[in-house]
């Protein structure tokens, strides 16, 4: 069964009162422990297309589907735990919230749940350590480098131990060496605990560092 | 759930006093201070009004009855004969004093001085103490005015009845015990000692000064027996002797604030009751205005706080629209999310009303506990401010002010939570 399955979806928006449309007709199936890259121009409608994966919008039609859940049948507090359970989230940049430790971060999705604090201190504290930055828990982000700061956010992402991985450029902001330290360490945790990836990148190299790709034009996917 | 409501309190409180905004925004201290200063103020000036107000109620009371029972004619007054005393005692059970009075305006001339004055006809044997000059006597005894006396220092070897003064009358009179003096009434009678056409004057001799330090009766009240007290009320005749006639019946009750159960025990044709609070209706409505006008005012200081409070966190929402899409795309639901800012926002003004409080209790402690403001002797009646502490009133204004800041909050909540997620995620 797809982990991620998506069935004519097309998305429209609104701009004085004209439709306009970012994704038109996309019908794409993602099988568990897939890593996958989403390539496209800038304004192809990839970042549109990880976010109505990612349950963070609703399709204008069409149908998604996240562990065989429909998600256009559950309301927003059903949507909103759903996401906090099953989807990570890494984005391009600023993914940490300023006033919180890096152990505080990771542990927020866990926090948003109603989880026990000390059990998910325990947990942050070894992801914290898998990514090579358990020194630096009591560290606020704008005490950390820009890779530091990626780091956490995947330890964030894997706190609820979810099925999919979401990453929208996560490298785009960090030199090349960095980027590679964190594509990395995406690619061992999600074959560690076979996550489903799906990476957003306008990085043909990187694009191409990842198993399978799939392109985006004109909001319709082309696989490759 | 509780686990769930647990962690968005921890959340709230830490984001805000984290290290990074530990500064806490300008605005927000103007907000928390705001809060602060109004509570305070509330605080001070309710228990200083309080402290008036008590203080006024309690003189109010002193040195009068709780309840007159008088004539519908206050004037005229009514017979004892008809309305015998058994019966106003029998309807009054359970009250501490029940006894008749005569009172009637009358002019008190000594030599070629004159006053004004307010004479009282009581019973001279009687034991309570209802009114000012039983209880305040500085020279001389009550009991005196039954008897007859001869006038100190004097060829007159007459005796006349006794009659006892407030002491600001006796001054202004320049009388003391033993001194003859002589009240006029615009009457006539048969037992004169001068008559004329229009007017009726009797002899009496000072044989007692009270002084209850409440000007108003110290500087104008005068006391007989009844039987003298009758010759001078107004077309008097022989025939109010016969028949007994007073002004009303006195009554005190223990609990001066049950009297009104007491008056409406008192039905009856040709009479009608006056309650220390139909006396004082004036008083204790612009008492009450005064507290509840100066309440309004003073809680539009907390208003204007909280309305701080609420373009504080509207501020904030706008310009943390990446980080609340954050909290958003990590499951937090909208509900939480409007939790989240609206316990921000009790936060707040919690720290400000806590604030307030300590000022303000603290103030009024000071206040009563050191006495340092003392008030000027000429305009008021009390030497020092009054204090009186009301936990009531003071719940009411932590409640109030605590109402304000989540109504405050709740308008820039409600916009944080409905924020489109994915359009915030642009502003990370």
């Amino acid at each position: 069964m797809a982990v991620i399955k998506l069935e004519n979806v097309s998305k429209n928006y609104q701009l004085e009162n004209q439709p306009v449309p970012v994704l038109d007709n996309v019908t794409m199936d993602i099988h568990q422990g897939e890593i996958m890259a989403l390539v496209g121009r800038s304004g192809s409608g990839k970042t549109t297309l990880l976010h109505i994966i990612g349950t963070l919008e609703r399709p204008t039609t069409g149908k998604v589907y996240l562990d065989g859940v429909n998600i256009s049948d559950l309301n927003d507090n059903q949507i909103s735990k759903l996401r906090n359970q099953k989807v990570g989230f890494v984005f391009q940049t600023n993914n940490l919230l300023p006033e919180f430790t890096a152990l505080e971060n990771v542990m927020m999705p866990g926090m948003i749940a109603g989880a026990p604090m000390a059990q998910l201190k325990k947990r942050a504290k070894a992801l914290l350590g898998a990514v090579e930055l358990g020194h630096r828990e009591t560290h606020r982000p704008t005490e950390m480098s820009g890779g530091e700061q990626q780091r956490v956010a995947i330890a964030r992402a894997l706190l609820m131990g979810p099925s999919i991985l979401l990453a929208d450029e996560p490298t785009g902001n960090l030199d090349h060496k960095t980027s590679s330290i964190v594509k990395d360490l995406l690619l061992q945790l999600c074959a560690a605990h076979k996550i489903t990836m799906l990476l957003v990148t306008h990085d043909l190299e990187l694009a191409q560092s990842l198993p399978k790709q799939v392109m985006i034009k004109d909001g319709q996917l082309e696989n490759r | 759930m509780f686990s769930e409501f647990k962690n968005i309190v921890w959340l709230a409180v830490r984001s805000l006093t984290s290290r990074k905004t530990a500064s806490l925004s300008f605005m927000t201290w103007v907000s928390i201070c705001g809060v602060g200063i109004g509570v305070a103020s509330l605080i001070v000036v309710l228990s200083v009004m309080g402290g008036f107000s008590s203080d006024l109620q309690s003189k109010l009371l002193k040195g009068k009855p709780h309840m007159e029972i008088v004539a519908k004619n206050v004037q005229a007054g009514f017979s004892l004969v008809d309305s015998p005393m058994s019966s106003f005692q029998k309807k009054l059970k359970g009250a501490e004093s029940v006894e008749a009075f005569i009172r009637t305006d009358v002019v008190l001339k000594i030599e070629n001085k004159l006053a004004t004055a307010e004479l009282f006809g009581v019973d001279p044997k009687r034991k309570s103490h209802l009114w000012a000059f039983d209880q305040f006597m500085v020279d001389g005894e009550i009991s005196s005015i039954g008897k007859k006396h001869i006038a100190v220092l004097s060829s007159d070897s007459n005796r006349y009845p006794g009659i006892v003064l407030g002491s600001a009358l006796a001054a202004k009179l320049g009388v003391g015990y033993g001194d003859k003096l002589t009240i006029v009434t615009p009457q006539s009678a048969v037992d004169v000692v001068f008559s004329s056409s229009s007017t009726f004057q009797r002899h009496y001799i000072v044989t007692g000064v009270f002084s209850s330090n409440l000007f108003k009766y110290d500087q104008s009240w005068a006391v007989v027996s009844l039987d003298s007290a009758r010759k001078h009320m107004v077309d008097y005749d022989t025939y109010l002797d016969e028949e007994k006639f007073i002004t009303g019946i006195a009554t005190k009750i223990s609990d001066p604030f049950k009297i009104d159960e007491y008056a409406s025990r008192v039905q009856q044709k040709g009479l009608k009751t006056m309650t220390w609070k139909d006396f004082n209706k004036s008083y204790l409505v612009a008492l009450r205005l005064e507290k509840y006008s100066m309440s309004i005012v003073l809680a539009l200081i907390v208003l204007v706080a909280a309305f701080s409070i609420s373009g504080t966190m509207a501020m904030t929402v706008y310009f943390r629209r990446g980080q609340i899409a954050l909290l958003r795309s990590l499951g937090m639901t909208e509900g939480n999310l409007l939790g989240l800012y609206v316990l921000q926002g009790l936060f707040i003004g919690a720290v400000g009303l806590i604030i307030g409080l300590i000022l303000g209790l603290g103030v009024c402690f000071g206040i009563y506990a050191f006495d340092f403001i003392e008030l000027p002797q000429g305009v008021y009646y009390l030497k020092k401010l009054p204090i009186k502490f009301l936990p009531f009133e003071y719940m009411v204004i932590c409640a109030g002010a605590l109402l304000m800041t989540l109504l405050a909050a709740l308008f820039p909540a409600f916009f944080a939570s409905r924020q489109n997620t994915s359009s915030g995620l642009r502003f990370l």
